[in-house]
C-alpha cells in the first residue's frame, strides 16, 4: 500500500454515520454496568442515609430495568423529525409544570420517560447523543432545584438519572466509533474483492491466449516435423526406389533424430499445458482404469526391449477410487514407467507393485537399471536436470519427465520418492490420497 | 474403393496418395475446403481424410457441412492434422468424425493401415 495514511475522521462524522439502533447486546451490557454501579451507590446510600432515600434507590433500580427491557423489545420509535421535537417540547413543558406547581419528585420521573423516548427515537446517534448531554444537564439542574426546595433527600432519583444518561453518552460514543471502523473495514474488503475479480478476469484472458498459442505453436512446429517424418518413411519404405545400405543407414539416423525432436516438442508443449491441466477439475477414477494404459505400455515396452516385467497388484485394489485429474496423473506415472524402460538394460527386471497403506494408494516401480548417482539424486526432480549417467544411455531426454511427475503428484496431495543405487537399480514410489466419500 | 483426401500440403498429400494407391485404393486429392466439399458431393467416396487447417473453408466447417448433407453424411471421416489438443480432438469427435489422427505421431503407412481397418468394419 503506497497511499499515505488518510486524515483522521472527526468524531461527529463517525457518530452521524453510525446506525441509530443500538444492538441489543450493547443495551444489556450497558444496563448491567449501570445496575452494578447503582448497587455500589445504594450501598453507600444505606450507610449515609441523609443524602438519599433507599426507597428512591429501589425505585430507580426498577426504572432502569424497565428502560432496558423496553429498549430491548422496542428498539425504535419511528416518527418524523418534527414529531420528536414536539414530543420533547411537550415533555419538557410537562416536567417544568410538574416541577414548579405539582410535585418536584414527579418531575424527575417524567424526565426519565423523556430519556426513554430519546433513546428509542429514530434519530442519528449523533443527535441522540447531543440530546442526552442536554438532558443530563437538565437532570442535574432539576436535582439542584429539588435540593434547594426540599432538602438533600429529594435529589436521589435525579442524580441517578444523570448517571444513567452519562452512561448512554459514553457508550454511544464508543459504539459509534466501533461501528464506523467496522464499516470502513468492510468497505476496504469490498474494494479488495472488486480488485481480485478484475485480476481474475485478466488471468482468464491470459489463459485463453496461452491456450491459443499452444495450439498455434503445436501446429507450426509439428507440421514440418511431420513432413520430414513422412518423407524419410516414404524413402525407407522403398516407395521412391530401392535404397543402398549406406543410404538406408543415413535415412534411419535422420528419422531417429526427427523423432527425438518431435518428442522434445511434445514435452515442451506439455510443460506449458500443465498449468492449464492443473486447474482442471478432478474426477473420481478407479485405480484399474488409471493404470490400464500404463500396464499396456510397460508390457509392450518390456517385450520390445527384452525386459522381464512383473506386475503385483493387491487384491480388491482395482475398485478403489482416486479423486484426480486422470490425464495429468497418467502422464505423471507414464514418465516414471518410461524411465524404467529406457534406463534398464536388456535381460533385466522391472517390478511394479500396486498397494494401499492406510488412506494412501501406493505405486512402486522398481527397475534393475543404471540407477542414479548419489550426487545427482537430490537434483533429480529439477527442471531440465539429467543425471550424468543418463546421457550416456540415451542422449535424448528433456530432463522434464520427473519434474512434471513430481509437480503433478504433489499438486494432488501425493508424494514421489526415489531410492537408487548406481548400476543396481532405481525404485520410484508414488503415493496418492484415496478418495473419501 | 475411392478415397477423398482433403489436404492443402501437396507434398504430404502426394505421399499419402501413393501409400493408399499401393494398398489398392483410388485416391482423389483436394487442396482446399471448398474443393473438398465439391468433390465429396461428386464422387461420394468410401472414406474422406480431412485436414483441419485448410484455405477457403476450414476442416471443421467442411466436417459440419458433410454431416448435414444427406448425400454425404454416412461417409466415414478421418480427421488428419497437427493440432493435437484435447479440445480440438473433442470438437472433431463431437462434430461426427470417425477418427482423429495427428500427422506428426504417425507415418503415412500407419494411416493407410488405419484406413483399411475402418473400411473393413
Amino acid at each position: 500500500m503506497d497511499s499515505p495514511t488518510p486524515a483522521p475522521i472527526p468524531l461527529h462524522k463517525k457518530l452521524a454515520e453510525a446506525t441509530p439502533v443500538i444492538p441489543r447486546t450493547q443495551v444489556v451490557s450497558a444496563t448491567l454496568t449501570g445496575l452494578a454501579f447503582l448497587s455500589v451507590v445504594a450501598l453507600v446510600a444505606i450507610l449515609f442515609q441523609p443524602i438519599v432515600e433507599t426507597r428512591t434507590v429501589f425505585l430507580f433500580f426498577v426504572l432502569v430495568a424497565l428502560l432496558a427491557v423496553t429498549y430491548y423489545v422496542f428498539p425504535r420509535i419511528p416518527l418524523v423529525r418534527w414529531g420528536y421535537v414536539v414530543i420533547d417540547a411537550a415533555f419538557l413543558g410537562l416536567i417544568t409544570f410538574t416541577m414548579w406547581l405539582i410535585e418536584p419528585r414527579l418531575a424527575g420521573f417524567l424526565l426519565f420517560i423523556l430519556v426513554l423516548i430519546v433513546v428509542m427515537a429514530d434519530l442519528s446517534l449523533y443527535t441522540k447523543r447531543q440530546i442526552a448531554i442536554l438532558l443530563t444537564l437538565a437532570t442535574l439542574a432539576l436535582g439542584l432545584h429539588n435540593w434547594y426546595r426540599l432538602g438533600p433527600s429529594a435529589i436521589g432519583m435525579t442524580v441517578f438519572e444523570a448517571l444513567v444518561l452519562s452512561l448512554f453518552v459514553i457508550e454511544s460514543r464508543r459504539y459509534a466509533i466501533q461501528q464506523f471502523d467496522l464499516e470502513s473495514q468492510r468497505q476496504k474488503v469490498e474494494d479488495y474483492i472488486t480488485k481480485l475479480l478484475t485480476v481474475n478476469k485478466q488471468l482468464a484472458k491470459v489463459e485463453r491466449e496461452k491456450n491459443e498459442f499452444i495450439s498455434f505453436a503445436s501446429h507450426q512446429l509439428k507440421t514440418p516435423i511431420a513432413a520430414v517424418k513422412w518423407a524419410f518413411q516414404y524413402l525407407l519404405d522403398g516407395d521412391a526406389g530401392t535404397l543402398t545400405d549406406a543410404q538406408r543407414d543415413i535415412l534411419i539416423h535422420g528419422a531417429r533424430a526427427n523423432t527425438k525432436m518431435l518428442r522434445f516438442v511434445d514435452e515442451l508443449l506439455g510443460v506449458v499445458r500443465m498449468a492449464d491441466q492443473e486447474t482442471r477439475a478432478h474426477e473420481s477414477v478407479k485405480v484399474t482404469a488409471l493404470l490400464e494404459e500404463i500396464k499396456t505400455f510397460l508390457t509392450t515396452g518390456a517385450v520390445e526391449r527384452g525386459l522381464h516385467l512383473t506386475w503385483n497388484e493387491d487384491a480388491g485394489l482395482g475398485e478403489t477410487l482416486l479423486n484426480v485429474n486422470p490425464l495429468a496423473v497418467k502422464h505423471a506415472i507414464m514418465n516414471v514407467a518410461d524411465n524404467a524402460l529406457t534406463y534398464t538394460p536388456r535381460g533385466k527386471k522391472i517390478v511394479v507393485s500396486v498397494s494401499r497403506k492406510h488412506r494412501m494408494f501406493l505405486l512402486t516401480i522398481r527397475d534393475e537399471g543404471i540407477g542414479i548417482p548419489k550426487g545427482d539424486q537430490k537434483r533429480i526432480f529439477e527442471r531440465f536436470f539429467r543425471a550424468r549417467n543418463a546421457t550416456s544411455q540415451e542422449n535424448i531426454g528433456s530432463g522434464l519427465g520427473l519434474y512434471l511427475t513430481k509437480r503433478i503428484i504433489d499438486g494432488h496431495g501425493g508424494s514421489v520418492t526415489i531410492e537408487s543405487e548406481e548400476n543396481q537399480g532405481t525404485t520410484v514410489t508414488i503415493t496418492l490420497p484415496i478418495a473419501t466419500n | 474403393m475411392h478415397i477423398l483426401l482433403v489436404e492443402d500440403d501437396q507434398f504430404l498429400g502426394n505421399i499419402l496418395k501413393t501409400k493408399l494407391a499401393n494398398e489398392g485404393f483410388e485416391v482423389t486429392l483436394a487442396i482446399d475446403g471448398e474443393e473438398g466439399l465439391t468433390q465429396a458431393q461428386k464422387l461420394k467416396p468410401a472414406l474422406i481424410i480431412l485436414d483441419i487447417i485448410l484455405p477457403k473453408v476450414d476442416g471443421f466447417t467442411v466436417l459440419t457441412e458433410l454431416k448435414k448433407s444427406p448425400a454425404t453424411k454416412a461417409i466415414p471421416i478421418m480427421m488428419l492434422t497437427n493440432l493435437g489438443q484435447d479440445a480440438d480432438i473433442a470438437k472433431g469427435k463431437a462434430l461426427g468424425a470417425t477418427d482423429y489422427l495427428v500427422k506428426a505421431n504417425l507415418s503415412a503407412g500407419d494411416i493407410a493401415k488405419k484406413v483399411k481397418e475402418i473400411l473393413r468394419s
